[in-house]
């Protein structure tokens, strides 16, 4: 049990000694995250899981973690992640330990938060892994990231006092803050009176996992962060909100509010979609479709069944693909020295190195049967099946999110670009990514799923019809017109970011 | 209903609408520091019992108030003390950037 103490203590501590440690530095990064990898690993195939508790032998006094297959799973894709992150920035970031101090921490810290399974550490823990993120986001001093960055900050602070509140709320009821305590407790409470910590919860939350009307700090933030910064933000931190969504909705079991969910849901995978293709910034085109991707794992985790194990299988590999997008974008921007997708041309013949890869994270987002994005769609996309208006609602993200992407795979093509030298440890990081998205598309994801392997010769011709499609609408109705979309522009400020979320509450107040 | 209760939900509210209709950087930060302090001051009054006695062991006949309340609000301080620390950093840096702090100038597109 001291293991697990210690995992949360280590990096820590790691990164507080790290200006001591100059020389053998990078490489106590890596053997940590290969620490990280093989006890997700050893929790996973052995299949540990129980309330561990610290400090008291009773859970409601002691400290309790919870380590279940789920949180097994996300350590394995998150050590994965952070042995890529430290590849693509071996020249850069990881030479200077103050700044690799901050992702030691947040490592130490979202580890604490994977298995904590109590309602008040689990607010602290939200909160210092935004303090953590809107650090990172500036860490190149520049000002515009450091506007982003104040916008997050003060947002997603307003965001997680809310879930204080509902706390409170459940504190004076209940005298738990232990999840699984709480849980039994209020099983036999009316429902009317758990509504509005609920709603409060569920508001914040929504906040921090960017749900539709709440997403406006997440395309800013993404935007103009560094491009390993952004990756991961998009790939993991963004999922700390949804990952306690999953928590906190399976302590309430209000079932009432599945419906209006599965409707947030929807929209916000709509239009994410829309608005990523309407962007010509390529690096706002990642971080709308990690919105709209966001309104697909919702929607999997209210619903029980297929569709809860199909939102983790999409957000594990959503983890890894869009992490790689915005690795592979930031080469680009690299390269041709602007964000502009109409100026990036002739990858294929100029970098084929480089070109593999991206085809393959490419294919992954829109959902290519056998690699990652196909499983855990496919199982989202039965789940909400039981109804007609969903499914089409469904059909028409998934559709919206390959006219998007078949944007940036004219990239490809063209006359041939000059590159510039990149180090070979960049390439390798994305090769991981890209084999850890093929090996989980053909096997693991049917082996966490548990129906083995799924492809159907239907599916494959459905998606190469939708492509085509997706395609021709790119070739022939969106780019002539890109100068006209471009002008559109509807980012909210703070004053109708914040009536948003209130109209947000209200909704969901009077819906459930 | 009780009158301190009823002050704080006011409290809470005119909060809320200050966070809302705040101009400037500054404002909104000091809104959002009265929100977190809003917030203790309610859990506060909502946990609070009288007659009771600190909970130090002593006297096992009477009857102690419950400590965690008190242990959850420090914590809630000093995150809220951190937060608000690193957005007014941020602010400094903006300022010496932009040369203003409204929220209308922030948010204008700055050219590439």
């Amino acid at each position: 049990m001291i293991i697990y103490g210690l995992s949360i203590v280590m990096p820590i501590l790691i990164g507080v000694l790290g200006s001591f440690l100059n020389k053998c530095f990078k490489k106590i990064y890596v053997v940590l995250q290969f620490y990280f990898l093989g006890l997700g690993v050893y929790l996973y195939a052995f299949n540990i899981n129980g309330e561990f508790v610290f400090g008291h032998k009773n859970a409601a006094l002691g400290i309790s973690l919870m380590i279940d297959k789920f949180s097994s799973a996300f350590l394995i894709v998150f050590s994965i992640f952070m042995i890529c992150i430290g590849l693509f920035e071996w020249e850069k970031i990881m030479e200077k330990p103050k700044k690799v101090f901050f992702i030691y921490l947040l490592e130490g810290i979202f580890v604490a938060f994977l298995w904590s399974n109590d309602l008040f550490n689990i607010f602290v823990l939200i909160e210092a892994i935004t303090l953590i993120s809107s650090i990172l986001i500036v860490i190149e001093k520049k000002a515009k990231a450091m506007k982003a960055a104040v916008f997050y900050l003060l947002f997603n602070s307003f965001s997680i006092f809310l879930f204080l509140i509902g706390i409170i709320w459940l504190y004076n009821y209940t005298g738990y803050l232990s999840i699984p305590l709480v849980k039994s407790a209020i099983s036999e409470m009316p429902k009317d009176m758990l509504k509005p910590a609920f709603a409060l919860m569920m508001t914040s939350l929504g906040i921090k996992s960017a749900v539709f009307p709440l997403y406006t700090w997440l395309p800013r933030a993404h935007s103009v962060a560094r491009t390993s910064v952004s990756a991961l933000l998009s790939g993991i931190l963004v999922k700390t909100g949804l990952y306690a969504f999953v928590k906190i909705y399976n302590m309430f079991n209000i079932e009432e509010s599945v419906y209006i969910f599965i409707v947030i849901g929807g929209f916000t995978a709509i239009l994410g979609a829309v608005m990523a293709i309407k962007e010509i910034n390529i690096k706002k085109i990642c971080a709308f479709s990690t919105v709209s991707q966001l309104g697909w794992m919702i929607t999997g985790f209210v619903l029980m069944g297929s569709g809860k194990i199909g939102g983790e299988l999409f957000m594990f590999n959503h983890a890894i693909f869009k992490g790689a997008l915005f690795l592979t974008a930031g080469i680009f921007v690299y390269y041709f020295e602007t964000k502009d997708i109409r100026k990036m041309r002739g990858i294929l013949k100029g970098d084929f190195k480089l070109a593999i890869p991206y085809i393959i994270f490419l294919f992954a987002i829109m959902g290519f049967p056998i690699l990652g994005g196909y499983t855990g769609k496919a199982l989202i996309l039965k789940a909400v099946g039981f109804n007609y208006f969903f499914k089409v609602l469904f059909e028409v993200a998934a559709f919206l999110t390959i006219v998007c992407f078949a944007k940036l795979f004219f990239i490809l093509f063209g006359k041939k670009a000059e590159i510039k030298k990149i180090s070979k440890k960049k390439y390798l990081a994305l090769y991981i990514m890209a084999i850890v998205l093929i090996v989980n598309g053909v096997y693991l994801n049917g082996f966490y799923a548990n129906i083995g392997f799924i492809v159907t010769l239907k599916g494959l011709l459905k998606w190469f019809l939708e492509f085509a499609a997706g395609l021709f609408l790119v070739k022939f109705l969106i780019q002539p017109f890109e100068d006209k979309l471009i002008k559109i522009n509807y980012e909210m400020g703070f004053e109708t970011a914040m009536i948003s979320a209130f109209a947000y509450f209200t909704l969901l107040i009077c819906f459930i | 209903m009780n009158i301190t209760l009823l002050l704080i939900l006011i409290l809470l509210c005119i909060v809320l609408y200050g966070l809302i209709k705040s101009k400037h950087l500054i404002e909104t930060i000091v809104f959002f520091n009265l929100f977190e302090s809003v917030i203790i001051v309610l859990f506060l009054k909502l946990v609070y019992k009288e007659n009771r006695i600190v909970p130090i062991v002593g006297e096992i006949s009477k009857q102690y108030v419950d400590p965690i309340p008190q242990a959850l609000m420090i914590t809630a301080i000093v995150i809220g003390t951190a937060s608000t620390a690193l957005a007014l950093m941020f602010s400094i840096r903006l300022h010496h950037h932009y040369g203003s702090l409204f929220w209308e100038d922030l948010q204008k597109e700055d050219e590439e």
